[in-house]
């Protein structure tokens, strides 16, 4: 009796010893598959981020906010930002910005992350988002998102025509709190597009506008910038001589 | 005779006390704290905010699976020892023990939701402002009646799996509430499965909508769509009326 249960205790070491080197053998066809990343999966609709985070917005925005961020960093490996899928990582923006649109957090990876991509073809997506993420409420500066978008158009994309409409609309929106420069990139984007009149006119304008609010609303160095923008960069200089605005102005 | 029986209460704190839920309350507690400090920043920016929300969702999760486990076990455990038998054979009634259970568990909701008001004091990420204190308070409310539903399920349920599971499921459909709504609203279900629509809808009005109240969001931004805060506790405190009448009713008809 006792030695049948020896032999079945012996048979069942072996048995055990037979799976470990079936295992073995299984090794070789699992260790060299990596965990493969398929790109950005596109946005699901509200209602279901909302059922996955039980109702928690807020936490939906977190979360998926962060998996954003991490996304393409995976197994050890980084992809590059050129090789994200930028159609779905729009959807991904628009339809956290429905969850959350005073937070900086989304609209921050857009443009300083995703914004960095090597393709600025790809900026197409990034910047439309940029603009509704500007149309949040005005109290938490999000005009600064406007010149983000303005600067992507401007300068990786060289998209002086986007740029200027960018510029106007941030020029337009008359935020409180914003500096007197968002009213001027329409100047400077002007004075690039080589329409170095209509940037005079501009600045001129402004100049007349804080003249008749006796300067009391834009900081004295404003003032002198404007004048030395005119002055240095606008009008050559037989214009410049002519100007009565200059004549107190350091020529550079 | 009075309502309550005080020694009750004192019994199921006592229960709280030797099943050391506390101890483990606390302890989880710090665990998803530091989980939540050490997530949140992962963030490229606004590290505070993330910590907030991923303490806030935990946290209130740890509560409620705090509170549904004890209250299983507790029931279970009157039943298996006969304790229930015991109990309802001194000159009390169905209702004061029902009553007096409830409140018990109400103090334990209350000592949870001001643990987790307190982890929020003692982490430099929420200013301790009414937006918190509020959300703490409606955490309460959120215990409470996850409270009453588990002590339901658990009297008229024959396993402490079931209670659970059942709870957790009552949990569930209560925070999803919000977005099933949204679904019947915009008309997503239609067709030959329209009907759920309406199942939906009827189920709507019984349950309460946990996703008004205790949001994560109110730590970060301040307490929003408070209007609906009157609307959310009458119906939550009829919800429990229902519970305490139906738990009731399952109680007397019991034969021990």
């Amino acid at each position: 009796m006792q030695n049948n249960t020896q032999k079945r205790r012996l048979s069942l070491y072996w048995f055990m010893c037979l799976l470990v080197i079936l295992q073995l053998l299984l090794w070789p066809h699992v260790r060299s598959v990596e965990t493969r990343w398929l790109n950005i999966p596109d946005a699901p609709s509200e209602e279901f981020l909302m059922l996955s985070f039980l109702g928690d917005r807020e936490m939906a925005y977190r979360t998926m906010g962060m998996t954003l961020q991490n996304m393409g960093d995976l197994d050890g490996h980084v992809t590059p930002i050129k090789d994200y899928d930028f159609e779905h990582l729009q959807n991904w923006f628009f339809l956290l910005d429905r969850f959350n649109s005073t937070s900086n957090f989304i609209p921050y990876l857009a443009s300083f992350y995703f914004g960095a991509t090597q393709n600025p073809a790809q900026l197409d997506y990034v910047i439309p988002y940029l603009r509704q993420a500007a149309q949040a409420d005005a109290g938490f500066e999000k005009w600064r998102w406007l010149v983000q978008a303005m600067f992507l158009a401007r300068h990786r994309q060289h998209d002086m025509e986007k740029a200027l409409k960018l510029a106007d609309e941030l020029a337009a929106r008359n935020d409180p709190d914003a500096p007197i420069w968002t009213k001027q990139m329409r100047a400077f984007i002007k004075a690039d597009m080589g329409e170095k009149e209509a940037a005079y006119d501009i600045i001129i304008g402004m100049l007349k506008e804080a003249a008749e609010a006796h300067n009391k609303n834009v900081d004295p160095a404003e003032i002198f910038f404007m004048k030395d923008y005119i002055c240095n960069r606008l009008l050559d200089a037989p214009q410049r001589a002519a100007h009565p605005l200059c004549q107190d102005v350091p020529q550079e | 005779m009075a309502i309550l029986s005080l020694p009750l209460v004192g019994y199921v704190c006592k229960a709280a006390a030797r099943d050391k839920i506390f101890y483990g309350f606390v302890l989880l507690l710090i665990c998803l704290v530091s989980f939540s400090t050490f997530m949140g920043s992962g963030a490229v920016v606004e590290k505070g905010q993330f910590v907030t929300i991923y303490m806030a969702y935990s946290l209130r999760l740890l509560a409620v699976m705090a509170l549904c486990l004890f209250i299983a076990f507790l029931v279970r455990r009157l039943h298996d020892n006969k304790d229930l038998e015991f109990l309802l054979a001194r000159p009390i009634l169905s209702l004061q023990f029902i009553l007096s259970f409830l409140l018990s568990f109400g103090v334990l909701s209350l000592l949870l939701s001001f643990l987790v008001f307190v982890a929020f004091l003692l982490t430099p990420v929420v200013a301790a402002n009414s937006a918190l204190l509020i959300w703490a308070g409606t955490l309460f409310f959120e215990l409470l009646i996850v409270g009453a539903a588990a002590f339901f399920f658990a009297l008229v349920l024959p396993s402490a799996v079931l209670t659970i599971m059942a709870t957790l499921g009552f949990y569930l459909l209560c925070r999803m509430l919000g977005a099933l709504l949204m679904i019947i609203q915009k008309h997503v279900v239609g067709g030959k499965w329209g009907f759920l629509n309406n199942i939906m809808e009827g189920v709507s009005i019984l349950i309460p909508r946990f996703d008004l109240v205790a949001d994560s969001g109110w730590l970060l931004y301040g307490v929003q769509n408070i209007e609906y805060m009157p609307w959310f506790l009458a119906h939550g405190c009829l919800f429990m009326v229902i519970l305490v009448v139906a738990s009731y009713l399952d109680l007397t008809q019991k034969q021990f």
